[in-house]
């Protein structure tokens, strides 16, 4: 009871909010640091960091933000890539993202292309696509111009559908 | 061109990021459960120890009954005894008054081999 009533006080998300935070978004936020060259696991691990440190309190609610949570991942996978966690080559086997239908072949396909993407162009897509922002939080998140952002998200998508080898997303192999 | 990024918009959402492992529960969590599980086993270890003095001690009744009829000829004891000057002027004046007297302390001083079951009575038939 006291502790619900600190919370209120300093404006603080619950337990319960915060699991669901990573209910939410803990997927999106391990693929994420997944593209920073982390293997899956220490990827995991830097996920589960940040919001253990969230229950942990400290954080002002309205601080936490979709664009916080990823830009607080960025920062950890990036120290984490510098401190020698566990990096592998991102074309590697083990998928980060699973086909609907299971199809293993576009999940490998995609996972290259996305691979070959320049870094700020495949963070955009997956902040996008897979962590539900807009390109306005992703700009405001990246500290860089909404036109920026949008030409990035452009040329990704280009780029991902040459790996698709279909100019309409009708023919090929979708 | 839109439409066309629509559907390969579409079409990227057709796949979902692996599922990570579910959040642990904080370091506090952990031990509270601990000292949880430790209060349960200290209980259950002491609810059972209970249980089973209570049971002995059940079982034991029996043999404590045992015990204050065995102890009877000294509550026997108890009661007023002739003294030896009594018990010989007894024997010289009153001879059968005496036997008497030594058969009744003899069934309270000595075991009983008339009772039924008893060793005494099983020697003494064979």
């Amino acid at each position: 009871m006291r502790g619900a009533k600190d919370a209120l006080e300093h404006n603080q998300l619950s337990e319960r909010e915060i699991r669901s935070l990573y209910e939410r978004h803990g997927k999106a936020l391990v693929l994420y640091a997944c593209s920073f060259g982390l293997d899956f696991g220490s990827a995991q691990d830097v996920a589960q960091q940040l919001f253990l440190k969230l229950l942990g309190g400290g954080v002002h609610a309205l601080q936490l933000s979709p664009g916080y949570l990823f830009r607080a991942v960025r920062n950890a996978s990036l120290n984490a890539r510098r401190d020698g966690a566990k990096t592998k080559p991102l074309e590697a086997d083990t998928s980060w993202l699973v086909h609907r239908e299971q199809k293993h072949e576009l999940e490998i396909t995609l996972q290259s292309a996305l691979a070959r993407l320049p870094e700020d162009q495949r963070e955009v897509v997956i902040l996008h696509i897979w962590g539900g922002l807009t390109l306005q939080e992703i700009a405001d998140a990246a500290s860089t111009s909404l036109n920026t952002v949008a030409s990035r998200y452009r040329y990704a998508l280009q780029k991902l559908r040459t790996a698709f080898d279909v100019g309409d997303p009708g023919k090929g192999k979708l | 061109m839109e439409k066309n990024d629509e559907q390969f918009e579409a079409f990227l959402h057709e796949f979902q990021p692996r599922e990570p492992r579910p959040l642990p529960l904080p370091a506090a969590d952990v031990m509270w459960r601990r000292r949880l599980l430790a209060a349960a086993v200290v209980i259950l270890a002491g609810s059972t120890s209970l249980w089973f003095a209570t049971r002995h001690a059940g079982q034991t009744k029996l043999p404590a009954a045992e015990n204050s009829r065995v102890l009877q000829p000294e509550a026997v004891q108890a009661t007023p005894k002739l003294s030896l000057p009594a018990l010989t002027r007894l024997a010289q004046s009153d001879p059968r008054q005496f036997d008497a007297v030594l058969d009744a302390d003899s069934r309270r001083t000595l075991p009983d081999f008339q009772e039924k079951g008893s060793t005494l009575a099983s020697l003494a038939k064979e």
